[in-house]
């Protein structure tokens, strides 16, 4: 009961500041939206604080933390299961397991090459790009100002989306074989 | 299926407008092909990242009351906040169903807790440790024993009828209902009967004292080899696995907590103003930022009144502001430099005295209305916390202004090393956790 026999607790807290942004988009890959990424991560974060006692090696942290996310995905899937926009429990797990392996500091890099993409597309672009992690109506509310339909302005995103990550790809191919960096 | 279909899938998915059908297309095809796999998870990073810069890319001061805050993560400092809160209150739950509770928290007076347990007045307690870090507590045991702890101290719950005070000072009042209540320290124990009495546990020393206010308690060594019985205003300590009698004037006034501070509140008149938005406010928080030359529109500023009657000034020894940071959740702590200083200003300008709780910028007291009474630092990578000032300057201003009603203001000195920094925020009298803006008056000994 004494807190003093507990581990380091800003240690737990610095480990997942650091590795925030990892787990975020390790819960993304299970999770349908980012409402259920959030409160899924707090939930996580709760247990991870619950059962900080079990972690004796920093460096196992992020598969340790993973764990617990993907446990906690699998609890919010049972709660929300009627939802029929989420993948079954088969697909969460399967993938669960392959996005765990994915090589350290890619997510930086990609983010890296994502930025210098971003530059790339014009200010009225950049916005419709970025609009749907605003709020749930950005996009709508953007068609609406325009006088387009929902419908048009959600095509021309996929348009803008697919030359994105085409960019993406590309900047790291180049600067994978040295042609950047 | 073509790839080119998959990514349309993903996509839809992804901004949340594919059909029941779409799904089940996607997740089929998931399930079967470990390189759908691939680029489904190389998309949800994308994903990540995009919802970074969209987040970034928001002025965060715009997520005051806007729609978009809702959207938004608790970011960094924020969630880990958010996580030692959750864990408490996690705590409490799973103790609800689990141990009995065995104590109420009765009250606390300028409190602030780290504690696996709920601190909440009101809250119900179930056996577990409480350590205060500042102000005062009271804890109510079921029994009906009553310790009122000053921090800095812990306090272990054991059971209705027993507490351990592993370090700090508390007065303990035992109705008959509870004779018998045994208050442990590290290398002692008291046992009561029928009393009030206190209990300091000097960690450095190693040593613990015991003082009977009224009744009778018997006090004994951890092996139980020595044994007294203490009385009326009798006095022991606990050294090295002896009890020694002591003169109660010897101890220091930790002992009488309560006694000689006087607390005063601000009783709501508290507020803080933006310069260029006079609607960016919370009711909750006293916000205070100062930006960049060229984003300074967003700079805050807190002003909070106290009202000074019937205090003898002769008599008072001390006088100190306390503020209890909490998170803002407003702008990025990585944008601060590592240390930010704060002003409190004592407003002497009698025009200046006439803002009102909703007051805007212009209407608010600035520095040039008055002197400067101190300063404090708050770190970068703190968001909870006591602060304040306890200054010779805030004395005198206090003194000068004798009664009625006395105004402070709290500025940010320093500033942002980029825009959108953090913005500190302080408990109001509305926080629902945090207690607002303190005035401590510490009486003099009159012994």
């Amino acid at each position: 009961m004494s807190s003093e026999s507990q581990p380091d607790e800003s240690g737990l807290m610095r480990l997942f500041v650091r590795h925030e942004r990892e787990l975020r988009a390790y819960a993304r890959t299970l999770l349908p939206t980012w409402e259920a990424v959030e409160d899924t991560l707090q939930e996580a974060s709760v247990v991870m604080w619950k059962k900080r006692e079990q972690l004796d090696d920093e460096a196992a942290f992020l598969p340790w933390a993973k764990t617990i996310v993907r446990f906690e995905t699998l609890k919010t899937r049972r709660r929300v299961a009627r939802d029929r926009l989420m993948l079954s429990e088969e697909t969460i797990l399967l993938l669960a397991e392959q996005a765990a392996r994915s090589p350290d500091g890619v997510l930086d890099r990609e983010r890296n090459a994502l930025r210098h993409c971003l530059q790339q597309f014009s200010d009225e672009h950049r916005k419709l790009l970025l609009a749907p992690y605003l709020s749930d109506g950005a996009v709508r509310e953007m068609a609406e100002r325009s006088g387009r339909t929902a419908n048009s302005l959600y095509k021309r995103l996929g348009r803008l989306r697919e030359k994105l990550s085409l960019c993406v790809e590309r900047t790291l191919t180049t600067a994978t074989d040295g042609g950047l960096s | 299926m073509n790839s080119d279909r998959l990514r349309q899938l993903i996509d839809r998915y992804h901004l949340g407008i594919a059909s029941e059908d779409e799904v089940a297309e996607l997740d089929a095809e998931l399930r079967e092909d470990s390189h759908t796999r691939d680029v489904f998870i190389a998309a949800a990073r994308l994903e990540t990242n995009l919802y970074d810069e969209a987040i970034n890319a928001i002025p965060a001061d715009e997520s005051d009351g806007d729609p978009v805050s809702r959207r938004l993560p608790l970011r960094v400092i924020g969630a880990v906040a958010a996580m030692v809160c959750l864990a408490i209150l996690v705590a409490s739950l799973v103790g609800g169903r689990g141990p009995k509770p065995i104590a109420t928290l009765a009250s606390s007076e300028d409190a602030a807790w780290e504690s696996e347990l709920p601190t909440t007045p009101g809250a119900e307690l179930v056996p577990g440790s409480l350590r205060l870090i500042s102000g005062i507590a009271t804890i109510r045991f079921h029994s009906g024993a009553e310790v009122v702890l000053e921090a800095p101290s812990q306090l272990v719950l054991e059971s209705p009828m027993r507490g351990r005070l592993l370090v700090g000072a508390a007065v303990i009042d035992v109705p008959d209902s509870a004779i018998g209540f045994v208050m442990e320290t590290p290398n002692g124990y008291a046992v009561d009967h029928g009393t009030r009495f206190s209990v300091v546990v000097d960690k450095n020393q190693q040593t613990s004292s015991f003082e009977v206010i009224d009744g009778e308690i018997s006090v004994h060594t951890s092996e139980a080899k020595d044994e007294v019985r203490l009385k009326h205003q009798q006095a022991v300590a606990i050294a090295n696995g002896a009890i020694e009698t002591i003169d109660p004037t010897d101890l220091d006034g930790t002992l009488k907590p309560t006694a000689d501070v006087v607390r005063i509140g601000t009783n709501g008149q508290a507020t803080s103003a933006t310069r260029g938005h006079p609607k960016a406010r919370r009711r909750d928080m006293l916000l205070v930022k100062q930006g960049l030359p060229g984003y300074r529109d967003f700079d805050r500023r807190s002003v909070m009144a106290f009202k000074l009657d019937g205090i003898d000034w002769d008599s008072i020894r001390s006088a100190r502001l306390r503020l209890n940071l909490v998170p803002s959740g407003i702008g990025f702590a990585a944008r601060l430099p590592k240390a930010n200083r704060f002003e409190v200003f004592g407003i002497t300008n009698d025009t200046a005295l006439n803002w009102r709780v909703g007051s805007d910028w212009e209407s608010i007291p600035a520095p040039e209305d008055g002197v400067l009474l101190g300063t404090f630092d708050i770190p970068r990578s703190q968001q909870r916390g006591v602060f304040g000032i306890e200054t010779e300057a805030l004395l005198e201003f206090l003194n000068s202004q004798g009664a009625g009603r006395v105004s402070f203001l709290i500025t940010r000195q320093t500033t942002e090393l980029q825009n959108r920094s953090l913005v500190h925020a302080f408990a109001s009298d509305s926080h629902p956790e945090a207690s607002g803006p303190i005035l401590e008056l510490a009486i003099r000994n009159t012994e």
